[in-house]
């Protein structure tokens, strides 16, 4: 199935919107041909009486072609873009969720600027697909329909040679453009995806580029794929032009052609030349059905890009998958209440990024029991962080094990499994929106005495009171309005709000003097009651009640 | 106006779309002759009874102003394509360089996304500006006209309707265009805001996967693609609203002529002939108009991206980057050993929009070779002072010297040359770690980029990467860890070979072995040179040779 339909037929709910612009696209066109005819009729016989009574039915309708055309012309547009744009939020959430399990194993592999050509542009050129690809040819096979039968009606030779032309021009034509074009499309949306990253890229790091003088990794590609760009433009443009001019040639040759049939059929008596003026006008009336078939072929060539690039992403197999419902196991019993302690038994676990990168677990084996407060010491790179992906279900593992309260973990359902953990971790992301949304992220049922709770458990709390929009104050890009040892404290907030009975802090307060990482410290052990915390650092906190230190070295865990 | 100036600073572009509005008019002169031939064809077919022989060469003639006309609109095409790729590039490369000269600094205030959008697919949109709406500008005013005097000399009564309907149109044009503009400009806003929206959500992913709340996201998604569709909608319901007043006017002028013609037919006032080429033209009047309708919103919303684009370009440079200089370490204003001090003399910085100076009377001299620990609370304007030591803005006050010279006096490229910069959160480029160390010397040998490795400590776990040193980086090299990072960045300052070092909290993510590791291999490559450390940890400021601390904006110790 080609992309362009997979997504069709994902979202679905497009044939009545399509059925009814097409109808409304027809009865446009085909009031334009009956405008023309009319006026020329109006014309014609008017040459040849001597009272306006007898044109009384032909002014009438003149007129009222004349309203027709322009009603129905407002209402198709208005009614294709409605429900295009219906259509397009379908699409964005269909992406979105289909994305959603990727996060972050394999998006990462993509530059998030590549990621939102797709989500934004790709999706917008979709919109094409309904207005310009499916919806012209339902409407111009209409119209061209009317248009042969009315000339039919006077000869059938007249009928027959105004649907060769138009086969050519709407049906030749296009194929041939498509055909000169398609390689085209697709390097240009390749091209504007890969802009967008270097754009994305450069501005996030600007700094280090002015810092090096290194501004040409942004000007310089920058400047380099727009003009790898042009050749391809200007084959579209070329294809466009000369697909334009073809139309105007064969709109005009239609014409002739019908005339002089006309004239002749006249001059042999076969046909009243009152009617004469009518057979050229009907055909270029109904030409203008035709003219965006062309474009049809040229946007449906950047529709199964764009729509390609979005299945791709959407189909790649997610790292983990969600275990069959059979297999399926469930922590809570039937009592409804959210689980509140768990035990995290790890055996032999090993596990590697990707085939053929090295381990970065080795038969780690631990035992964390519940509620207790267990410090992971190990130098960068040993496997530490890498603990806390497997936990949240980011990878999957297939060597040794990991149980919660005695269940495997990859047994459980994927929400089931990440309500059990709350992490925060370096990499960790504040939203753009305010403190309190991002805070509300953890627990969305908090009032603001619940939120201050936590911020003053991470000695936040009067930082944000004297913040002239308290809660209300927005966290920027990233939390890039915020200090970094706030952005931090944010995020372990966030983390205590969640309630989960395990939380895992990974790094999370490096960025923090050790005074202060102290008092988080402690904030967070009166926070817990009861809850498993694991701290993952550099170097063990001067704490007490640390009941289990460990080493990561190399991939394996040792008590100390 | 826009197009005005746009046009001006760009003699070539203006040469091009020139030449197609010339093409453009050709076509339209030729179509307008060609529709008189039509109607004398009909005449002498109906009227004069003649045969298609006696048809036959008018019918001929017209054929090749056909083929004329269709070489015209393909010329035009290729001009205007033309015109706009050469805009097209120069737009963005001269933003971008303004972009880079506004720097870090000046851009901390605007959203990546938002940047990304504008300078993609905003640039991109002049092409739909320029190729479509300037050329339909320009016809909408010179065919109408033309297409008037023809007729005035025809059938000057029939004029009347048009000089009546005609100013109508352009007036309804003017007045709804003025709405349309201030809806596109808010449309425009809200692509800028939805594009910062989803990149948002793309980087956030996995921390709304770790909270559960991925399908909160999704509805957001909705919510935010509706109300963008519904901004989409409320352009084109003004654009929709002026075409439907365009084809009522139009089509409901064709079918006055037509019905004040065949009166005066009737009354034997008109000629068959000339009624019927009136009746013809009269849709020739219109028609520019109306493609112009049709292309105002492409136009809007280029005029738009203009305005956008004009806004950034206004924003004041505040790095002193020269983006077109060579990366050569060949010639050397002098050498490291000659470099004896780094003094900051009564320097004073004040954010704009800002009440209270960040930086106030700060002075202090480094003599060569010393390390020095920069510390404070946060906001106390060490971050300041490293933007003003990298010259990512230019102090309002005082001034920094070396070896007694202002800075602001030497070449940027000489300035780097003087100092390297290890930034808080180092951004890495696409491209391999090679590629990435060697940052600021594209040119340095592969031995100098392993030993800039050693010396940061990083040779051993680059080598087991599974490419090493060719292994790719992703986005913001996302698969290192915060301590891998950290040695990257410390490498790719260290093969700078700099006098001076800056180093922004350089230990907070290092474990304690690296750290002690890199603060050894740091200190040995220090020997001579000088280096400035904004540090956090005990070990840092202990091993530095002078603490100098910074609170409110003012050295409050370690001044000398």
């Amino acid at each position: 199935m080609s992309s362009t339909r997979r997504v069709i037929h994902a979202v679905g709910g497009y044939r009545w919107w399509v059925a009814i612009t097409a109808l409304l696209s027809f009865v446009t066109l085909g009031a334009g041909i009956g405008l023309l005819a009319m006026s020329a009729f109006l014309i014609s016989k008017s040459a040849l009486v001597d009272t306006t009574i007898t044109l009384a039915l032909t002014i009438l309708g003149v007129r009222v072609f004349a309203m027709t055309r322009a009603v129905s012309r407002y209402a198709e547009r208005y009614v294709g873009h409605l429900g295009t744009f219906r259509i397009l939020t379908r699409i964005r959430m269909w992406f979105f969720r289909g994305i959603e399990p990727l996060a972050p194993a394999v998006l990462m592999q993509h530059q998030s600027g590549d990621l939102l050509t797709r989500i934004i542009a790709d999706i917008d050129t979709l919109q094409d697909l309904y207005l310009r690809v499916l919806v012209p040819p339902v409407a111009a096979a209409l119209a061209v329909g009317l248009g042969c039968i009315l000339l039919a009606g006077f000869s059938p030779w007249l009928g027959i040679a105004l649907f060769v032309f138009v086969c050519l021009c709407g049906i030749a034509i296009p194929l041939a453009m498509h055909g000169l074009t398609r390689s085209s499309s697709s390097s240009l949306l390749q091209e504007q995806a890969n802009l967008n990253a270097t754009l994305v890229e450069g501005i996030t790091g600007i700094a280090d580029l002015v810092a090096f003088g290194r501004e040409d990794l942004l000007l310089g590609r920058a400047e380099h794929i727009t003009a790898a760009q042009q050749p391809a433009r200007k084959q579209l443009a070329q294809a466009r032009g000369i697909a334009a001019g073809l139309t105007a040639l064969l709109v005009g040759l239609a014409a002739l052609t019908v005339l002089g049939f006309g004239v002749s059929l006249v001059s042999d008596g076969s046909l009243d030349g009152v009617y004469l003026a009518i057979l050229p006008l009907i055909a270029i009336a109904t030409f203008e059905a035709v003219g965006p078939l062309s474009a049809a072929y040229e946007h449906l060539g950047r529709s199964r890009a764009a729509a390609t690039r979005l299945v791709e992403l959407v189909d790649t197999p997610a790292s983990v998958a969600e275990p069959s419902e059979s297999a399926k196991l469930t922590l809570q019993d039937n009592t409804s209440s959210a689980l509140t302690v768990a035990d995290l038994t790890v055996t032999d676990l090993s596990f590697r990024y990707a085939e053929g990168e090295p381990l970065v677990l080795q038969n780690a084996t631990v035992q964390i029991p519940a509620g207790s407060f267990a410090v992971i010491t190990g130098p960068s790179g040993s496997g530490k962080s890498t603990l806390s992906n497997l936990l949240l279900r980011f990878w999957e593992y297939s060597q040794g094990s990991i149980q919660l309260n005695g269940y495997e973990l990859n047994r459980l359902g994927l929400d089931e499994a990440r309500s059990v953990v709350a992490l925060v971790a370096q990499h960790d992301h504040l939203f753009d929106t305010t403190l309190r949304d991002n805070l509300l992220l953890g627990d969305s049922r908090a009032d603001d005495e619940r939120l201050f709770e936590a911020c003053d458990a991470v000695c936040l709390g009067d930082w944000v009171r004297a913040l002239p929009a308290g809660l209300e104050e927005r966290a920027g890009e990233n939390g890039n309005r915020l200090s970094g040892g706030e952005r931090q404290r944010v995020m372990i907030a966030r983390a205590l709000l969640t309630e989960a009975p395990i939380l895992i802090l990974d790094e999370a307060t490096e960025h923090l003097d050790e005074e202060m990482q102290l008092g988080v410290l402690r904030g967070i052990l009166r926070w817990r009651s009861g809850r498993t915390t694991i701290m993952i650092t550099h170097e063990a906190p001067n704490i007490s009640g640390i009941d289990l230190r460990l080493q990561c070295s190399k991939g394996t865990l040792s008590e100390i | 106006m826009w197009p005005r100036s746009l046009l001006a600073e760009h003699p070539q572009v203006r040469k091009w779309v020139g030449i197609s509005i010339l093409l453009g008019l050709f076509a339209a002169g030729i179509l307008v002759a060609w529709t008189i031939l039509l109607a004398g064809v009909i005449n002498d077919g109906f009227i004069k009874a003649q045969t298609l022989s006696g048809v036959l060469p008018t019918l001929l003639l017209m054929a090749a102003l056909l083929l004329l006309r269709a070489l015209c609109i393909w010329l035009a095409e290729n001009s205007s394509q033309h015109a706009s790729g050469l805009l097209r590039r120069k737009v963005r490369s001269d933003s971008l360089a303004h972009l880079i000269a506004v720097g870090p600094a000046g851009l901390s205030a605007e959203r990546t996304a938002e940047l990304t959008s504008t300078l993609g697919q905003g640039v991109d949109s002049l092409d739909a500006y320029l190729s479509r709406f300037l050329p339909s500008a320009a016809l909408a005013v010179i065919v109408p006209a033309g297409v008037f005097v023809t007729i005035g000399i025809l059938d000057p009564w029939t004029t009347l309707i048009l000089l009546f309907t005609g100013p109508m149109l352009i007036l309804l044009l003017a007045v709804i265009g003025s709405r349309t503009r201030s809806l596109t400009q808010r449309r425009f806003e809200e692509l800028g805001w939805l594009s910062s929206f989803y990149l948002d959500m793309i980087q956030g992913l996995a921390t709304l996967k770790a909270f559960g709340r991925a399908e909160e996201g999704a509805e957001m998604v909705e919510q935010v693609s509706r109300r963008y569709g519904e901004a989409t909608m409320d352009v084109l319901r003004t654009a929709f609203q002026t075409s439907l007043m365009m084809e009522w006017a139009a089509t409901a002028a064709t079918a006055l002529v037509a019905v004040q013609i065949s009166f005066r037919l009737i009354r034997g006032d008109l000629s068959f002939d000339l009624a019927l080429a009136v009746l013809m033209l009269t849709p020739e009047f219109f028609a520019p108009l109306r493609r112009l309708a049709i292309e105002y919103h492409a136009g809007q919303e280029g005029n738009a991206a203009l305005e956008r684009i004009t806004e950034l370009n206004a924003l004041p440079p505040q790095t002193r980057s020269v983006t077109t200089e060579g990366h050569g370490f060949s010639s050397l204003g002098f050498s490291s050993l000659e470099l004896s001090t780094l003094e900051l003399n009564t320097v004073g910085f004040t954010y704009a929009g800002s009440d209270s100076p960040a930086l106030e009377q700060v002075s202090f001299v480094i003599e060569q070779g010393q390390t020095v620990a920069l510390i404070g609370p946060s906001g106390a304007g060490k971050s300041t002072l490293a933007k003003l030591l990298m010259q990512f803005m230019q102090p309002d006050q005082g001034q920094i010297l070396i070896n007694g010279q202002p800075a602001q006096n030497l070449p940027p490229s000489d300035w780097r040359r003087i100092i390297s910069w290890v930034p808080q959160q180092p951004a890495f480029f696409a491209g391999t770690v090679a590629q990435n160390i060697a940052l600021g010397r594209p040119d340095a040998s592969i031995e100098q980029v392993h030993e800039a490795a050693r010396v940061a400590s990083a040779q051993g776990f680059i080598e087991a990467l599974p490419d090493g040193f060719n292994t790719l980086l992703g986005e913001n090299g996302l698969r290192l860890s915060g301590g891998q990072r950290q040695r990257l960045a410390i490498a790719r300052a260290a093969i700078m070979d700099t006098p001076v070092v800056l180093l922004d909290e350089f230990t907070a993510h290092l474990d304690e072995d690296t750290e002690a590791q890199v603060v050894a291999a740091m200190s040995a490559l220090m020997q001579d040179r000088t280096a400035v450390v904004i540090a956090h940890r005990a070990a840092t400021i202990a091993s530095a040779q002078r603490v100098i601390t910074l609170d409110g904006g003012r050295v409050i110790q370690g001044q000398q």
